[in-house]
Order: C-alpha cells, then structure tokens, then sequence
C-alpha cells in the first residue's frame, strides 16, 4: 500500500497526486464564511477564478508529468521569491476578465464557472 | 505596490479552534505575513491582516506556493489544538460601518458558537484521509484475457450456421463479457468500500479517476478516522491488495478539511 504523507510544512516532497489532492482540499473544501463578511462583488464571492483557471493547469500538467515520473515530479517550490508572479496587487479581481481567462484555459468553462457562482453556504 | 497598514483592512482566516486549547506562538502565512489569533465566545480563530481583496494568480507557482502557506498554518494549530476546523482558501473577512474586519469576525464566531463547537466536539482527535484504489492492471488484463479464452472456444464449440447468426451470437458475447466487467468492478468497489466505512468516523465519495488506461480507478473517497481506526484500516487494505489484486493508494493525514 502507498501512503503518501503531507509533510509538507518542513519542505514540500510529495508526490504530484498528493499535491494535487491538497490543492482540491485547501480551495475547495473547509469551513466558508456566509456572504455578509466576507470579501464579494455583487453577492458572488470571488474566489480567484483565475486562481481555478491556474489549478486547471496544475492538476493537467501532475498528469501529465505523473504519466512518465509517477513520483516527485511537481513540486511545492516555497524557495520562490514571495510575490513573483503574484497577480494580486494587479487588478486581476476583474470577475469579466477572470471569466475569459478562465474560458481559454479549460473548455468546460461554463460549467466551472457556474459551479463558482453558487451562493455561499453556512 | 507597497502596503501600509491602512490598506490591510480585511482578514484572511486560516482555521479556527477552541479557545482554550494550546496554539502556535508564532505563524507565518501567505506571503509571510504574521498570524494572529482572535478570540470571541470560547472560540479563537487564526487570521492575518490583508488588503480586502482576494488572493489571485495566473500563475500556477504562486498558487501552489499560497495553499502550502495556508496549509502549513493550519496545520501547525491542527498539530497542537485538539481539533481545528480549516477555513477554505480566500476566506477574506472585510470592514464595514458597523465595525472593523476583526469585529465582524468576532460576531460571527458568537453567532455561529454553538454548531462550531459542536463540529469541533465531533473532529476532536482525528484526521482525514484520502484513499483511492486502483484495479492493478497486470491481474485485470490476465482476468480478461481467460474471460476471453473461455469464450472463444466456447463459440468454436457452438458455431452458428449463418453470417446473421453468427453475428449475434457475438454480440451477446461482447455483451456477457462487458456484463462480467462491469459486475466484477462493482463487487471490487463494495469490498474495497467496506473496511473504509468500518474503520471510519465518516466517509465522503468523491469521483473516482484513472492513474492510467490500464489501471482503472475503483473507488475514491476521503474518510475520517483516529489514528487506531486508521491502524485498522491500514491493515484491511493491505490485505485487500494481497488478496484482491487492487492497488491502494492513501494520502494523509490531512486537517478535517473536507468534513466541516
């Protein structure tokens, strides 16, 4: 049996599959807060959808690479310089653009989208 | 652009825990940004101050980066509370007329006091585990491979006289061997299922998926379970790999992150 661990506060070294069962669990599941405080635009929580578009292309590049090197092939790389690439500071909570970009980058856009939109629960 | 302290406004909620357990002095989160821990009605939720808008990237390297930050936090309360209830990522607390984002925290910790405490009652002392099985793909070829066998002499054996006969003769063989398939996966789902919900608090399907063409997912679920249960566990699968020829995969244990 393969058990993969979750150590990765001391130095990510996992798997590409266990990256990506994190990635599914840190944003999409836990406890959310209801619409009133917390950060949203129209009543729609804005979630980073561009932030969905990018594990998109997270999760196609672990299969990809877990088809050729099964293990240690996607790595957190916390040694990255804090902020690089970071969109944040730019204007990217744009919910038309997020929608376009997210278009481009899966085909079943819609239906994510969609599934983005719903209201927060309790 | 450089922040001030008047653009950090919002609160960016990482988890929250009983108020009277222990937790981490110190905290790095998101971009290193210092955690703190605020408390209202027995509860104490762990946060950083940020501007009110959420955390986005394009970038993927920015993302993985984030949810490991974020991961690492909660985790390091999950290691010293006795239960913690993750907040999902993005969980952005704002300001308002009526009061700043950490009093509006602090009232919907009071609001939401009694099931909080009541899911952290359930979560005490156990962890989450993702497990997934795989058919191995060597034992399953060979199963079809003797299926196929079988079948072909058994056609010899019975050969139709016509082309049209013989036509359909096939074709319920097509249909017996998919039936057999198809019956025999989910006999595999049930005996893989079993020990999971036998040795689990709780238990949460999720869609199973493929490694690989020729090693077809069985089963995908996340379950809850203390560390003697998981033992148990453990045990089971690991006899079901011998026995069954799946192929089991776990990943774990995470904080309760898919059963709050």
């Amino acid at each position: 049996m393969n058990i993969v661990g979750t150590d990765w506060e001391s130095g990510p070294s996992s798997s590409s599959d266990a990256v990506v069962e994190l990635l599914d669990r840190v944003l999409n599941r836990g406890v959310v807060l209801y619409a009133d405080i917390v950060i949203t635009l129209a009543g729609v929580p804005l979630v980073g959808l561009n932030l969905r578009a990018a594990l998109g292309s997270i999760e196609a590049m672990a299969r990809a690479v877990s088809a050729v090197a099964p293990t240690d092939s996607v790595r957190l790389d916390e040694s990255a310089p804090r902020g690089s690439g970071d969109a944040r500071s730019e204007g990217s909570a744009d919910s038309e653009q997020d929608e376009r970009d997210l278009g481009a980058e899966r085909p079943n856009a819609a239906a994510f989208v969609a599934e983005e939109v719903r209201p927060w629960s309790r | 652009m450089n922040q001030t302290s008047a653009d950090l406004t919002a609160l960016y909620v990482y988890c929250f825990t009983e108020a009277d357990g222990s937790g981490p002095a110190h905290a790095e989160g998101l971009d290193g940004a210092e955690v703190a821990s605020l408390e209202a009605k027995d509860l104490r939720a762990y946060a950083h101050w940020c501007e009110p808008r959420p955390y986005a990237s394009e970038d993927a390297d920015v993302v993985k980066r984030w949810v490991a930050e974020h991961h690492r936090v909660v985790s390091e309360v999950w290691r010293q509370a006795d239960a913690v209830l993750p907040a999902t990522f993005n969980t952005i607390v704002q300001g308002g007329e009526d009061g700043d984002a950490s009093a509006h925290l602090e009232n919907w910790l009071e609001q939401e006091s009694p099931r909080l405490k009541d899911q952290l009652r359930l979560l005490a002392g156990r962890s989450e585990y993702g497990i997934q099985t795989f058919w191995d793909s060597a034992s399953y070829e060979r199963e079809i491979a003797d299926t196929q066998r079988r079948l072909e002499s058994e056609r010899e054996s019975n050969r139709p006289s016509s082309r049209g006969l013989a036509y359909l003769h096939q074709q319920r063989l097509k249909r017996g061997l998919h039936e057999q398939i198809t019956s025999r996966a989910r006999d595999l789902f049930k005996t893989c299922y079993e020990p999971v919900v036998r040795c689990s608090d709780r238990v949460r399907v999720e869609e199973a998926k493929s490694a690989s063409s020729d090693s077809p997912a069985l089963m995908n679920v996340s379950c809850l379970a203390t560390s003697e249960q998981f033992r148990r566990l453990s045990v089971e699968l690991e006899a079901l790999e011998t026995k069954e020829g799946v192929c089991v995969r776990v990943v774990g244990p995470f904080p309760p992150y898919s059963f709050v």
